[in-house]
Order: structure tokens, then sequence, then C-alpha cells
């Protein structure tokens, strides 16, 4: 059995302003085990980067607000950690990339500067000279050339900037990295490098991931299990066989397969989900997924499904009414 | 996706209608705001009233037996070196600048519009000629050029208000071309130009109306700004010509005796202060309440 | 980089040529006979008469504005009407007070104006917050030269602790280099407060807290230089109007500078120290919107390739 390095119950985040509550994530229940990796997939909107930034303890000041449940790092509570032990949990144990590599960079700081930062941070013991030598490495281990560590981001191409990001999240070998749809905003070639560069480097670092997208095309290549998200909570979770290959699957899963374009088959249109994502001020009864949903029946409206495991082994959940007389 | 997108477009433009509303409703909680529009309507309603609160004979009227009075039951303000009562010559004071100021603001605005949306509107040439011309008002502070137009045409309110509104054209016309620039290229602007509307119908039917939230944020700012510059050029004996109640003038007729008679200048300063922070919220209310995203 | 000077220097040109015809021609509409002026009232109307033909007074305005152009190129801006002396002389003399005063207005505005601003934005919605940007409004709302007669009431006046008038000593400077830089100062709060409450928002702040960096450093290393920008360009433009502002609390202050002069010579109708005055601010706020520029490229890392790579295509 392998052992678990991140822990999420129950975890319900609220977005409070002035005007409205926002129900960001509502009892969200994940687990991640070391050195794996799990894609998080849903529409925008659905959750899911509120979900990282909770992680890293990042939500916006008086604004983002926890308000129940508990994140574990290896059976650690961190969502009652100070200030200063959060701070070393960044960066060190837990790292983040950013979606848009354009924005996510210093743009009056060298690329060195940047990289060096976070080792002087969490590295206390290591020299000056080392500094540099290991922003070298780092460097190379992305794939690009150390000579260029003296320039600034806006001297480096989108994919480059990505790497950089890439470089300055994994510098201190942390035991996870959040990934925030972190090819979105790359062109198409360059995605497939990114990505690549990432598995190969989690792979060798023997990092776990949490990778943040929209896209199953990108779940499929990397992702060892999925976990479907809507309106803040798991929907459907499972090994990645099971998402791609099970018959049984939560309606919104459903619907999220159907707007694929698939070549093999001729159909005249895409078949989108229906509807817009339910308004986070004010969530329906029930099921959160009723009012968009093909197989609504009475139960949906008014009462909240329960979890139900489609396999013996207990790798395949799915929060449906559909599934309560299944098994 | 786009089923979204098209049904957020269809929002929009329901709640276009009630713009006006969404943009008073957001100001009106804004309680700074609230409080500057008070200040405001308290200052021109004694404006407008002096003549009942007060009596202009009074507040020019020399005195010279009751002079140098510290507040009393009789004067509640005091009286000044020439024995005038300081309460009537700051109610009457009060109209002096709330009327030069909206007038010459008024003035210039109006102008700066016109030139910016010709500016914007027709570009090329016409726009280079107009920038130049206004880059060069505009390298001049405003109160340097309006000291220098004073100084030729001689103290006066007239030629106060003359001064007024020259020196902020430049500031206007800058606003509105950037407004008229912006909004030209969307496409209800392309859509009427492919209806043969006529130019002067475009720029006064559809380019201004939008330009207009700006230009009354700065209109606000800008009388503000110019009841200080009224006042300065009074205080240095250049703006209003005496006897003419004016604040500024006060303060400077006020100087000499400020050590012993110290509410001689304080009184004044206060009833400049009041309108130019009432004006100042208003104006930064506005702002918000136009583009909530620039609020912090 | 050079190259980039002098063009920005090239463009200089025609807004200063620009600004002194208008000046020049506001002022000509001045009421009253300069030879007039020159000779005083006793003088006959014969010898005012030979003066005007002598001083070209009787050529068209657009003549004898180009005669004023030829003769400033050469350093030549007439001579006051009243002292008789070079206006270049008599603005030279009163330059160092004029510049004393702008630099202690602006250490000033530096000095507590930026920490204050940082401070607010660091800790929005704090007291100190509330209370400077009180502060800001207030000091926003009030004539300078108004501030300037409290300051007088308080400090020297009642307290007797600085002087009230002249520019002897170097206390002299200190009530009015406040007075002077207060407007200035309130810009300076609220612009650095918002503009650093607009970079601590982007995206690479998050990227530099998700890496672990204290929130001092996060606000002195990675936001500070973000918001320069702007904050250097409210200090250009308070050093412009504080030009320009300057005459009123010059007079107030009774500080020997350009300001006094110049408002001096508009009361006594002298006129090429008026214009000459006008002209030296207008080019020292060009100058000073140049210097603000070039600094902006040492800031801004993007800029300065921007400017480097146009003069290699040149």
């Amino acid at each position: 059995m392998a052992e678990r390095l991140l822990e999420i119950k129950d975890l319900n985040v609220v977005y409070e302003t002035d005007e409205s509550v926002v129900h960001a994530v509502n009892n969200l229940n994940l687990v991640i085990n070391k050195g794996e990796t799990l894609g998080l997939v849903g529409e925008t909107g659905a959750g899911k980067t509120t979900a990282a930034l909770s992680i890293m303890k990042l939500l916006p000041d008086k604004t983002g607000i926890i308000k129940r449940g508990e994140i574990g790092l290896e059976n650690i509570n961190i969502t009652i950690a100070t200030k200063y032990d959060k701070r070393l949990l960044r960066g060190n144990v837990i790292s983040m990339i950013f979606q848009d590599p354009m924005t996510s960079l210093n743009p009056t700081l060298t690329v060195e500067y940047q990289i060096a930062e976070v080792l002087a941070l969490h590295k206390k013991d290591m020299k000056k000279a080392e500094l540099s030598k290991r922003v070298d490495e780092i460097l190379e281990m992305v794939g690009l050339p150390p000579s260029r560590k003296h320039e600034y981001p806006h001297q480096f191409s989108g994919g480059m900037k990505q790497r950089v990001v890439i470089a300055i999240a994994l510098a201190c070998e942390p035991k996870l990295l959040l990934a925030d749809e972190p090819t979105t905003a790359l062109d198409v070639t360059i995605q497939a490098q990114i990505l690549k560069l990432m598995k190969e480097l989690k792979e060798k670092l023997d990092t776990a991931m949490l990778l943040i997208t929209h896209d199953l095309g990108v779940v499929a290549e990397i992702c060892d299990k999925v976990a479907i998200m809507y309106a803040g909570q798991i929907i459907e979770q499972g090994m990645i066989e099971d998402i791609f290959e099970s018959k049984y699957h939560h309606p919104y899963t459903e619907g999220l397969f159907d707007a694929i374009p698939d070549l093999s088959k001729k159909t005249k249109r895409l078949n989108p989900v229906e509807g817009l994502m339910p308004d986070p001020t004010d969530l329906p009864t029930g099921c959160f997924f009723h009012v968009r949903c093909r197989k609504c029946m009475d139960i949906c409206k008014t009462k909240e499904p329960e979890i139900k495991w489609t396999n013996a082994d207990k790798t395949h959940l799915i929060k449906c009414h559909l599934f309560n007389d299944n098994k | 996706m786009t089923i979204g997108n098209s049904s957020n477009i269809n929002e929009r433009k329901g709640k276009k209608r009630s713009q006006f509303k969404a943009i008073w409703f957001r100001f009106k909680k804004n309680k700074l705001a609230m409080v500057g529009l008070v200040i405001l309507a308290f200052l021109i309603a004694v404006a407008i009233a002096a003549p009942v609160i007060s009596d202009y004979e009074v507040a020019i009227k020399q005195n010279i037996r009751n002079r140098l009075q510290p507040p009393n039951k009789e004067n509640i303000f005091g009286t000044d070196q020439y024995g005038r009562d300081i309460f009537a010559r700051i109610v009457f004071g009060a109209r002096v600048s709330l009327f030069a100021g909206i007038v010459g603001i008024s003035t210039s605005s109006i102008i700066g519009a016109v030139i910016g949306s010709v500016a914007g509107y027709y570009g090329g040439r016409v726009d280079n000629i107009l920038m130049r011309l206004m880059d060069i008002l505009m390298a001049l502070p405003s109160m340097l050029l309006a000291i220098s137009i004073v100084a030729a045409l001689g103290a006066g309110l007239t030629n106060l208000i003359i001064a007024l509104s020259v020196s902020y054209i430049a500031q206007f016309s800058r606003i509105i071309r950037s407004s008229v620039l912006s909004i030209k290229n969307q496409e209800f602007i392309e859509a009427a130009v492919a209806c043969g509307t006529r130019d002067r119908r475009i720029i006064f039917k559809h380019i201004i109306p939008n330009a207009i939230g700006p230009l009354l944020v700065q209109s606000t700012l800008s009388i503000a700004s110019a009841i200080i510059l009224i006042s300065s050029l009074s205080f240095l004996g250049l703006g209003i010509k005496p006897p003419m109640p004016e604040w500024g003038s006060m303060l400077a007729d006020a100087r000499s005796q400020m050590r012993n008679y110290p509410y001689l200048v304080i009184i004044p300063g206060l009833a400049i202060i009041l309108s130019v922070m009432g004006l100042n919220l208003i104006g930064d209310g506005l702002r918000d309440a136009l583009d909530p995203r620039l609020k912090d | 980089m050079l190259r980039y000077i002098g063009q920005r220097l090239l463009i200089m040109l025609p807004i200063i040529l620009g600004i002194s015809f208008i000046v020049f021609m506001i002022l000509d509409l001045t009421p009253g006979d300069p030879a007039r002026i020159i000779l005083g009232d006793s003088a006959t109307d014969e010898s005012v008469r030979v003066l005007r033909e002598e001083m070209g007074l009787n050529d068209h305005a657009i003549i004898r504005y180009f005669r004023y152009v030829k003769n400033a190129i050469t350093g030549d801006f007439g001579k006051s009407y009243r002292s008789g002396l070079p206006v270049l002389s008599e603005l030279k003399a009163r330059m160092p007070t004029s510049f004393k005063l702008a630099t202690g207005s602006m250490i000033m505005i530096i000095i507590i104006g930026i920490p204050v601003g940082i401070i607010s934005a660091a800790k929005q919605y704090s007291l100190l917050d509330t209370l400077s940007l009180t502060s800001a409004l207030l000091l926003t709302s009030m004539p300078n030269f108004w501030l300037g007669l409290m300051l007088m009431l308080f400090f020297s006046l009642k307290l007797d602790l600085l002087p009230a008038t002249g520019a002897y000593t170097w206390q002299h400077f200190i009530l009015p280099s406040i007075t002077l830089g207060a407007f200035g100062l309130a810009t300076m709060i609220r612009m650095t407060r918002s503009s650093m409450l607009e970079v601590i928002r982007q995206d690479y702040i998050r990227t530099a807290r998700s890496k672990g960096v204290g929130e001092f450093k996060v606000i002195t290393r990675h936001a500070l230089k973000n918001a320069l920008l702007p904050i250097i360009t409210i200090v250009g433009m308070n050093f412009a109007l504080m030009l320009g502002g300057g005459m009123i609390i010059e007079s107030t202050f009774a500080l020997p500078g350009i300001g006094s002069l110049a408002i001096q010579a508009i009361r006594t109708k002298d006129t090429p120290i008026v214009i000459g005055a006008i002209i030296f601010i207008a080019i020292a706020i060009s100058v000073m919107n140049l210097i603000v520029d070039i600094i902006y490229t040492f800031v801004d890392p993007r800029l300065k390739t921007i400017i480097t790579a146009e003069n290699v295509v040149k």
C-alpha cells in the first residue's frame, strides 16, 4: 500500500465579500500518495484553483476563508500551521506552478535571482558559490542554457518562462507539486514539451503532483488518478483506467467526454454539457448538478447523493443517486 | 462554453439600460462620497440663499468702530480690520468661489470635450496639430497659465473665469480624446458609420454620451482645484477685485493681523477646505462608482 | 541612450518655443506702455515716443516675438523694465533659493510619502491606512499658502521655534518646504499606496509567496521595484508643480526665488521678467520629465531593451 502524502478531509472554503458569500469548495475529500500524480478536472469556476491555494495557504487575505475541514500533509494538519511554518513549507515541501508563465515571473529580477532565492530561503547552509552552481544545474535540468541566467524574464519566450517557473518550483525538490493548468497559456507544440518535461522531472525527483486541468487529453497522458470536480465537490474519482475505461460514470463526466471531438466517430456537432455552473453564492438544493443533468430524477432535486464505490477494490467512486441501487 | 458566453452578453444588454442606476447605487453605498454630496449641497444652498441668510451690504460696508471683534453674538465669526462681518463675507464668498469654479470648469470642459473628440475622432493631421497645441498648454502648470492670463487681462471675476477655462482645457481634451479613441473602434460606432450616420451626429449622439463618465469625474476634481486656484490668485491680489468678498482675498487681508487675531485666517481657510474636500470626495466616489475595478 | 536623450531634447524645443509664443502673446495684451513704465510718469511724451521707437515697440507683435527668440538664442532675454538689469542675471540670482526650496520639499515627499504609502498598502484597511488616507485627503483639500500661514502662525508666531520669513539660514527653508511639499506628499502617499496594491495583486507576487518568501521581503524585494514607475512619475510631476506653485509659497514666506520674482514682476507689469521666469519654469519642467523617463529605464529592464533596440534599428 502506497504511503499517504496529502489528505484533504471535508474541506470547505468560502470567499466572503460585503455583498455575498461564495461557496468555492464544498466538502472536498482528496488523497494523494507519495510520488503519485492526481489530475483534478473540472470547468472554470469549479473550485480547482481554490483547492490548490488552500493547500498552499495562499487564499486571498481576509476574503478567502477555510470554514471547515483539514488538510493533512504526512499526517500533520497544516490548516492550523503558524505563519512561519507555512513559509517553511511553501517552496520547500509543497510548490506551485501557476497558469500563466507570462505573469508569474517578476519582471524586475533576473532569472538567477528568482531561482536562487527559493534555494537560499530553504537551504540555509548553501554558500553563494554553491547556490550559483545549483542554479546552473537546475536550469540545465529544465532544458535551459545556464549562460542565460543573468537575463530578465522578458527576454525569454513563453515556453522558456514556464521552464523557469518549473525550475523555481522544483529547486528544493518538494514532495508535492501543485500545477495549476501549467500548459493552458502555451502553444500546443510547447504544451507537449512542457508536459513531457514535468513528467520526467517528477519521476526523477519522486515528487507527487496535483495537476489541475480541464483537458482530459493531458490527464490521460500523465496522471495516475483522476478526480472530477463540480461546484466545489468531487463527483467522481478513480484510477486513470476507471475513468477512461469503466462503463459506470457520473452524468457530468459522461458529458465531459461527449464534449471532446472524436475523429473516429461521425457526429454532426459537439455535445457540450448544457447550461452553466451553478451560482456559487446560491447553490441549488440536492445534487448540485441536477439542474443540468440529463438523467435528473426527483430525488436529485432534494437530497444530496452519497458516495458510492463502483468496484470491489474501492478505487472508483461516484457521487450520484443513479448508483444508489446498483450495488 | 459558447452557450455561456451568449447568455452573458444578453445579461449585459439588460444591465446597460440601468447603468446609471447601477452607478448611483454604488455611489450611494460610498459613505465618504455621500458626505461630499451633503457638503456640496449645503454650500450651494448657502450660496443661493446668501441674500436671505445675510446682507451684501454687511459684507462690504466698512465700520471702523466695530473692527477686529472676535466671534460674538452679533458677529458669529467676528469682524475684520475694516469692521466687516466675516460671516457675511464667508457666505457671499461661497457664491464667488462656487460660481467662478463651476462656470470656469464647465466652459473649459465643453471646449476641451469638443477639441478632444474632434482630435480623437478624425485622427491624422487634425489630431496631431490639436494635440501638439495641448502638449504646449500641458507643459505649463495651470497655476502659471492662469497667472499670466490674469496678469495680462487684469483682476476681476470675468477675467478670472476666462483664465480658469483656458488653464484646464488641455486636461479635458486629453481625457476626452483617449475615451473617444477607445470607444471609436467599438462595433456600435462602426455600425452607425455603416448606416451612413453623419459625423456630427456620431460625435454628439454616440461618442460624447459614452465619454461623459471620465469627463464628470475630472470636472468635479477640477472644480475643487479651481477653487484653490481662485483663492490663490486672490491671495496674491490677482483674482477678485476688492471689496468683493472672496475667501482668498480675505486671507490676504488678514495676514498682517494673524498673530493677534488668528480666527481671521482660520475661518476662511476652513471654508475653502470644506468646499474643496466635498468636491474631492464626490469626484473620488464617482470614479469608484463608474469603474469599480479601480477601487482598491 | 545618448541618442535617445538627444531625440528627447529635440522634441522639447518646439514645446518651449510654443510656450514662449503663447506667453509672449498673452502678456502683450497687458495694458500699459512699457516705455512709460521704464521712464516713469514724469517723462515727456516725446522721450517716451523716442524710446518706443528705439525698443521697436511699434512693430507688430509677431515681429517683436521673432526678435525676442533671435536674441534669446544668444542668451539675451531682454532687460527688466524696473531694474534695467538683464533678465537672465536676475533669474540666475534667484535660482538657488527656488532650487533649495524645491529640493527641501522633494526630500520630505520622498522620505515620508513613500514609506507611509507602502505601509498603508501592506496594512490595507488598518488604522494607520485610514489615518494616512485621511490626512492625504485633508492635505489635497487645502490651499498650500493657507497651510503655510497656519504653520507660520503656530511654529513662528506662537511657539517661536522657526523663522517665519526670509532665506538666511537652512531653518528658514523648513516651513516653506513643508508647505510647498504638502500637496505632493498627499499625492505621493495615495499613489504609492495604490501602485503597491496593484502590484501586490500580480501573479508574480503570488509566485514569490508560494516560494516561501516572507511578507517583508515580498514587499521590499518583489513589489517595490515594480511599483516604482508610477511613483517616479509622481516625483517628477511634483517637481514641476512645485516650481509653478512655488510662486505663492515664495511670496508668502518672502523668499527671494524665481516665483516671488515673477509675482512681483506681474504686479509691476515688468513683462520681460515674467516671460523669462515662465520660460525658465517650463524648461525646468521639461528637463525634469526627461530625467524621469531616463530613470524609468533603470528601474524597468523591459524599457531599456526597447530603447536600445530602437537605436540598433536606427
